[in-house]
């Protein structure tokens, strides 16, 4: 059959490219809630540093940006961009931005940034397509692109204006996959080259690429074990691994980490040992089989013995890293808050809640292991390398929230493999016949290509030729698994289920994960949206109302925005190289105002921002971080602040009455709750925590309000110069307030 | 021809009354006073001052309508208040008033007396100077001068200070000073100066006819203040004496001889001693400023914002001191230059460089090396030195890493890589060619064996 003068293969193919087109398509606009609802504005916290060092880059050139020392953060420590940044999405969003100008598409930076991420899950889709094909078939593939070009575990990172690493990365890391499988059934070096290619892609692009750098070498490890040792896995490794990992020290971030850290041995043990099994390959066909097996063991023993000995002999002389916190807390989930505070307060680092598997991913959970399953029946290479990324991707996906992103991408090719297959079962009219699966058992083979060439419509004839359970078939005519009613039933069920699938994502990306974060959106009583814009706020007022070096202390997370949205010096940021750094402005916010004092002087601060939600029941507010500030504080200043003194004697962590008098005393509580009082003229509500405040007045001698936004979110306050005549900022501020100070009364003498 | 004249009246005019003021902060002084007539006890001590090309402006702090600002500015330049007594002070001119006059750059000459008023008590106290209560003077019965009425309260100061920027030389080592007033003593703040102070004798009671002595003096033998001085951190200067009959025409006349000595002097130190004190006090004396800073990489001249690690750079300021009314170069040799981040990196003295004596500024200067950390440093002179107004010049700088082509280029450690790379071209040529070669070789090998 022709249709516009096409053969059917190229109509399947028209067909393809259409439908991949179309999935494109929904992937990207699906994507723009949230610029349709807010504005094209950068998302969140890291975007606005990925924001900041792209316009840099386009401002400057290449080798400016490489070598960036920015001076404007981690005051006065600064940072070396150059050298600690992961710099693809920049390259990638400047490269975008200079090919359009050069067309003469005047297009901002701002507009790049915020689009790449939905421009690149289309590619994405496309990937998964190419890898999901390659794995079973084409449709599949199909149906692997559509899903993933939903699926809410990928789209919570990759929405309009979420700039961030994550949001090209995905796209790295399948396309990577396609081709090192590519690579691996072809032998070719040259997709072995490309696999490395795009590998250092990813390496430039985000620091999950030692993902790949473990799954490839464990892949092969396990086709090693399998005994599907090839020269085709040789090539396709040897090629991928020496140039990967050539290319990937090219990143100053990454530098020597490749030869130098655990996370990369692996892959180095297993290019060794591919290396051993092909020579001993070469030696036995040369040699007779008694002289190889004593050559063999005698080697294999020998090579154990010295290259597990130089490992532990080169990590105990400190020339191999050993693993660093942030992989132990992979394995132990309670390592990070028992040793290393910083990783445990991010709340995307936090062990995964078994709803938000659902959430993120429907009913692909319930598909994906089906498609495990069907995987471990074909068992070719491929499909190897399926299993254990979708094993060793659930394992991270449980420990750690951010890494169900790592999880979706296999998740969706597995399940459209199921829904691909049962499809494929249900669908195929031409194949099916309700006796040879019933018969597939009992009746011997001979019947099979008889009923191969059946049409549904004549499957009574067959039942009539055997004569013994006639009875049973005609009942299963109608009722049978595979009759046409079944069939109605299964695919109406599926279909069902997809288009409840394609819902759920929708409301999901439409309410969980479009919100900009920067900008908050809440419902008036009459239904009306009513936008809460304090953030911006704030930092428009730093920008406008403070000197050009002023120095803003504030807790870590809102140093990428202040650096990006105020364009002022911060002390710390999201950024956390510096554990001492940020431990010393936790110790700030959780001491007394004159140790507190001396802290900012010394740091040459001019104004703190904290977040405080309390009028408006905002509670990703400083007061209910500043736990995790003691905590990281206590970590380095332990005998300074005690994470004990804030807890009241039954445990408690409150604000009202009852608050500790250290937690009274706290700059933090100080400055959030600073005035409050007087707002209510009484005593304040806190509607985050639903308590009554103290009602005495809070005194701050050392620091003086600039500045409270508009629902109270962002407060900033300007800290005082030393008194000019000397005296202690307490006894200056008790004169103004016409306090008269008083020297004892004087002593009796001895008579 | 009218309008030429004009002109000329207007250039004499501007030529007689335009009065280069002697204090660095200007010449408007507001005077105030216990009562209109002690204006004669002091006049000597005035006149000396309008001598100095200041303007005098006498009030009562009890006359509502003297105001220390005019729209937020300093209506005057200093303050001498002679008013000791006085309780009930106006709301324009008061303990708070007299502070933000101090915190915009004023400088005040307080005089007390044993009748010191509990609002100028409470002003003082502001300055960490504790005047004792009412009532008491500094008694002192070893050392009284002979003129003493019986009380043992009008004595000969003992200590003064050798600080050479408040005092010249020939009042430290002159005849000394006559006081009779009220002790203070000060605490430990740094900004405090100690001008004057009673013997190892004396101490601060009341002097009621038999006063009975129950009660420990606030203060005894030499840490009897008699005259102190603050300088704040705004450079504004406040000096305290606890006697205004120290600038009286009566102790600046009066013949002086301590009891029990034989040393005489026809004449007491107070006339030079007030003149040095207030020429220190309004700015006229111990003034220093930075007229230039600079700094730039060796064989350069400009002034950059980011230098790299381990640069050599050279710092230069000039410092200027006010005295003799005129701007001078300064002579100190133990100004430093400070490269701090959050700990201070380097110290090093300045060189101060010869002048000529036309030359207003002397200009210091040092070679450094910058640290071998990055981060951004605050170059820093902080020159505090008692007498002489603060020095506090800092810049921020930057001090950024090597870029990725500043590194040498071939080093010895990285000669097993070159050689790595090396090796492994000619093992590629050489494996090709032996790939070539054995190619047609065994080729040959095959058609001679078929």
């Amino acid at each position: 059959m022709k249709v516009l003068g096409l053969d059917a293969q190229n109509q399947a193919s028209l067909l393809k490219v259409v439908i991949l087109g179309l999935i494109a398509f929904v992937a990207i606009s699906s994507r723009l809630f949230s610029i349709i609802r807010f504005e094209s504005v950068i998302h969140e916290f890291d975007p606005w540093f990925n924001y900041r060092a792209t316009r840099r880059l386009v401002q400057t050139n290449f080798y400016e940006f490489w070598n960036w020392f920015d001076e404007r953060s981690w005051y006065p420590l600064g940072r070396v961009v150059g050298g600690t940044v992961y710099p693809g999405l920049m390259v990638t969003s400047a490269t975008i931005h200079n090919i359009l100008h050069a067309l003469n598409f005047p297009v901002d930076i701002r507009n790049i940034c915020v689009l790449l991420a939905p421009l690149f899950s289309a590619f994405t889709a496309i990937a998964a397509f190419l890898l999901t094909s390659e794995i079973k078939d084409s449709s599949a593939g199909l149906l692997a692109a559509a899903f993933i070009g939903v699926a809410p575990g990928y789209i919570s990172r990759s929405v309009a204006g979420s700039y961030d690493n994550e949001g090209i990365a995905i796209f790295l890391l399948m396309f990577t996959f396609y081709l090192w499988i590519k690579s691996l059934k072809e032998g070719s070096a040259f997709f072995g080259g490309l696999t490395a290619l795009f590998y250092f892609y990813m390496v430039a692009a985000w620091g999950g690429y030692v993902f790949i750098i473990n799954l490839i070498p464990l892949h092969a490890f396990a086709l090693i074990l399998m005994g599907r040792f090839s020269t085709r896995l040789y090539v396709a490794y040897s090629s991928f691994y020496a140039l990967g990992t050539l290319m990937s020290m090219q990143i100053p971030f990454v530098g020597f980490q490749p030869t130098r850290t655990s996370e990369h041995m692996a892959a180095l043990g297993i290019f060794g040992l591919l290396q051993i099994i092909a020579f001993v390959e070469l030696v036995r066909s040369h040699l007779a089989s008694n002289q190889f097996q004593i050559l063999f063991k005698g080697f294999i023993f020998i090579a154990f013995i010295a290259m597990f000995s130089a490992l532990v002999i080169l990590t105990f002389s400190g020339y191999i890293a050993p693993w660093t916190g942030r992989f132990y807390s992979l394995w132990d989930t309670g390592y990070a808050k028992k040793y290393i505070p910083i990783i445990a307060s991010v709340s995307e680092h936090q062990p995964t809640a078994w709803p938000s598997f659902f959430f993120d991913l429907e009913m692909l959970i319930f598909l994906f292991p089906a498609g495990i399953y069907l995987c471990f029946k074909e068992l070719r290479d491929e499909h190897v390398f399926v299993i254990l990324y979708g094993i060793t991707a659930s394992y991270f996906a449980g420990v750690m929230v951010r890494l169900m992103l790592t999880l979706t991408p296999i998740v969706c090719v597995s399940s459209s493999i199921t829904i691909s297959s049962l499809l494929d079962n249900y669908l195929d009219f031409s194949v099916v016949d309700p006796e040879t699966t019933e018969q597939k058992s009992v009746t011997d083979s001979k019947s099979k290509p008889q009923d191969k060439h059946k049409k549904p419509g004549d499957s009574s004839r067959s039942a009539a030729t055997s004569s013994k359970s006639e009875k049973k078939k005609k009942k299963d005519q109608f009722f049978g698994i595979i009759g046409n009613d079944s069939r109605g039933i299964v695919l109406l069920n599926f279909f069902f289920f997809l288009v409840i699938f394609i819902w759920h994502c929708t409301w999901v990306t439409s309410n969980a994960y479009s919100s900009p974060s920067i900008v908050l959106a809440s419902r008036q009583a009459d239904g009306s949206q009513y936008i809460i814009d304090d953030f911006r706020e704030a930092y428009y007022w730093l920008r406008k109302n403070t000197d050009d070096s002023a120095k803003i202390m504030s807790w870590w997370d809102y140093g990428y925005q202040i650096a990006g949205m105020a364009d002022r010096t911060v002390l710390v940021d999201n950024n956390t190289w510096n554990n001492t750094h940020i431990a010393t402005v936790g110790k700030a916010m959780s001491s007394e105002e004159e140790v507190a004092y001396e802290i900012m002087r010394r740091h040459d601060v001019t104004h703190v921002l904290v977040i405080f939600g309390g009028l408006l029941g905002y509670s990703g507010d400083d007061i209910n971080k500043f736990l995790w500030m003691i905590r990281i504080a206590e970590g380095v200043y332990p005998d300074d602040v005690k994470e004990t003194n804030f807890f009241t004697p039954r445990g408690e962590y409150r604000v009202d009455d009852e608050a500790t008098p250290t937690m009274r005393r706290s700059l933090m509580y100080k400055m959030s709750y600073h005035n409050y009082n007087e707002l209510f003229g009484g005593q304040g509500q806190d509607r985050v925590r639903g308590a009554k405040l103290p009602a005495d007045k809070i005194k701050l001698s050392t620091l003086e309000e600039a500045y409270t936004t508009e629902n109270w979110i962002v407060r900033i306050y300007k800290v005082k110069d030393l008194d000019n005549i000397g005296r202690n900022l307490e006894q200056a501020a008790a004169f103004e307030a016409g306090k008269k100070s008083r020297r004892p009364k004087r002593k009796q003498s001895q008579k | 021809m009218r309008c030429l004249l004009f002109i000329f009246a207007f250039v004499l005019a501007v030529g007689v009354f335009r009065v280069e003021p002697r204090s660095t902060t200007g010449n408007r002084v507001l005077v105030l006073l216990d009562k209109e007539d002690d204006k004669a006890l002091y006049s000597k001590f005035f006149n000396s001052l309008e001598e100095r090309e200041y303007q005098l402006t006498y009030k009562l702090p009890t006359d509502s309508t003297v105001d220390l600002f005019s729209y937020g500015e300093r209506a005057y330049d200093h303050v001498i208040n002679f008013a000791p007594k006085t309780k009930n002070y106006k709301d324009k001119v008061n303990p708070l008033s007299l502070l933000n006059f101090v915190n915009k750059g004023g400088n005040i000459l307080l005089g007390a007396s044993s009748e010191l008023s509990e609002t100028m008590r409470d002003f003082a106290r502001e300055f960490d100077i504790d005047f004792d209560d009412i009532d008491t003077s500094v008694i002192d019965h070893f050392n009284y001068d002979i003129s003493d009425d019986g009380k043992h309260t009008l004595i000969n100061a003992k200590g003064i200070t050798n600080n050479e920027a408040i005092l010249t030389k020939n009042v430290i080592e002159g005849p000394p000073v006559l006081f009779r007033g009220i002790a203070h003593k000060v605490g430990t703040i740094p900004l405090l100066t100690k001008v004057l102070w009673a013997g190892e004798t004396a101490y601060s009671y009341e002097t009621k006819a038999d006063q009975q002595v129950d009660q420990e003096p606030l203060v005894v033998g030499n840490k009897v203040m008699l005259v102190s001085a603050l300088q704040a951190r705004n450079n504004a200067r406040v000096t305290f004496v606890g006697s205004t009959e120290l600038f009286s025409d009566r102790f600046f006349d009066s013949p002086i001889q301590r009891t029990n000595s034989a040393e005489s002097f026809p004449k007491s130190g107070n006339e030079d001693f007030a003149k040095d004190l207030t020429k220190w006090t309004f700015q006229e004396k111990g003034v220093l400023k930075v007229t230039s800073r600079h700094h730039h990489k060796e064989n350069e001249t400009e002034e950059l914002e980011l230098y790299r690690i381990k640069d050599n750079i050279i710092y230069t300021i000039e410092i200027s001191e006010y005295a003799n009314d005129h701007w001078q170069a300064f002579n100190g040799t133990d100004v430093q230059f400070e490269a701090i981040m959050l700990d201070p990196y380097i110290r090093k003295t300045l060189t101060p460089l010869p002048t000529s004596p036309e030359q207003q500024a002397r200009k210091y200067k040092a070679h450094i090396q910058l640290p071998d950390v990055y981060g951004v440093f605050t170059f820093k002179v902080n020159y505090k030195r008692s007498g002489y107004s603060y020095i506090e010049d800092s810049s921020v700088v930057a001090i950024r890493p090597f870029r990725h082509n500043e590194y040498p280029r071939y080093i010895s450690a990285a000669y097993p890589y070159y050689t790595g790379a090396a090796s492994m071209i000619v093992g590629f040529l050489l494996f090709s060619a032996i790939w070539f070669f054995n190619k047609e070789s065994s080729k040959i090998v095959k058609k001679k064996t078929s």
